[in-house]
């Protein structure tokens, strides 16, 4: 069995919602929003969360930012891609059964 | 998360948060308000996500209080979180094939089922979840998938 099927241990997709300040338009204060999903990332892989691994640009972001240690996404990729995080939905109310 | 409306940076949050609240804290961070029952004709579900800019801006360290639940479910396998508890179904062989209760702040490692000792409360959370499977469609699978 997957480890990804058991719904107990989320499966961990990282989430950094970088809120980036817009400076083309001065009376528009609304910031531009990037959003990065990483597939098959444990939390833990990544230098800010302890990881072994150099990641200095999320290191940056991480000092410049808030981290959060008790997100997390749908137990599968394919409901968290298709409608959690774009409707904020549940993805059974998009008719989305994840497939095997 | 990282940008304006991060008004400490490096700073943590352990408050329990959800993939769903992204969409809120966009729409939030973009000053864009929610359709409601439809966008342009179309049918659209209420926002289940709860916005996290109050978490941002250091004004509080909780997203979804303890009287609200989020639940999930997959291939079988169901489960609530609401305030300290989880309510948890795990398909046989993984589980008992039965809802187990978990205090989470206590028992993190979800050790020592207390559906023997706190009845009420896992009925509840059984309710819960019921009204939530109704609500969403949740289609559970007929047989156990993970049967040998």
């Amino acid at each position: 069995m997957h480890p990804a099927f058991h719904p107990t241990s989320f499966r961990i997709l990282l989430i950094l919602l970088t809120l980036i300040a817009n400076p083309g338009k001065a009376a528009d204060t609304r910031p531009n929003i990037l959003l990065v999903v990483v597939d098959d990332m444990g939390y833990s892989d990544i230098a800010p969360f302890g990881g072994e691994i150099d990641t200095p640009n999320l290191d940056d972001l991480a000092r410049a930012g808030m981290l959060f240690t008790d997100f997390h996404t749908s137990a599968s990729c394919s409901p968290t891609r298709s409608t959690r995080f774009q409707e904020g939905v549940h993805n059974a109310e998009r008719r989305h059964q994840p497939l095997r | 998360m990282a940008g304006p409306g991060v008004e400490k940076p490096g700073t943590r949050s352990d408050a329990f948060a959800h993939v769903m609240d992204i969409a809120a804290t966009i729409l939030d961070a973009s000053q864009t308000p929610h359709p409601g029952n439809a966008y342009k004709g179309r049918k659209v579900e209420p926002l289940r996500g709860v916005s996290l800019s109050r978490v941002l801006k250091g004004n509080t360290d909780v997203v979804h209080t303890d009287d609200t639940a989020v639940s999930w479910e997959l291939f079988g396998m169901r489960a609530v979180r609401k305030g300290d508890f989880k309510l948890l179904w795990l398909v046989e062989p993984f589980g008992p094939g039965d809802w187990q209760l978990y205090n989470l702040a206590k028992d993190p490692g979800e050790t020592t089922d207390l559906s023997g000792s706190m009845p009420e409360l896992r009925s509840e959370m059984i309710g819960v979840w019921n009204q939530y499977s109704q609500e969403t469609g949740v289609i559970l699978p007929s047989t156990n998938l993970f049967a040998p």
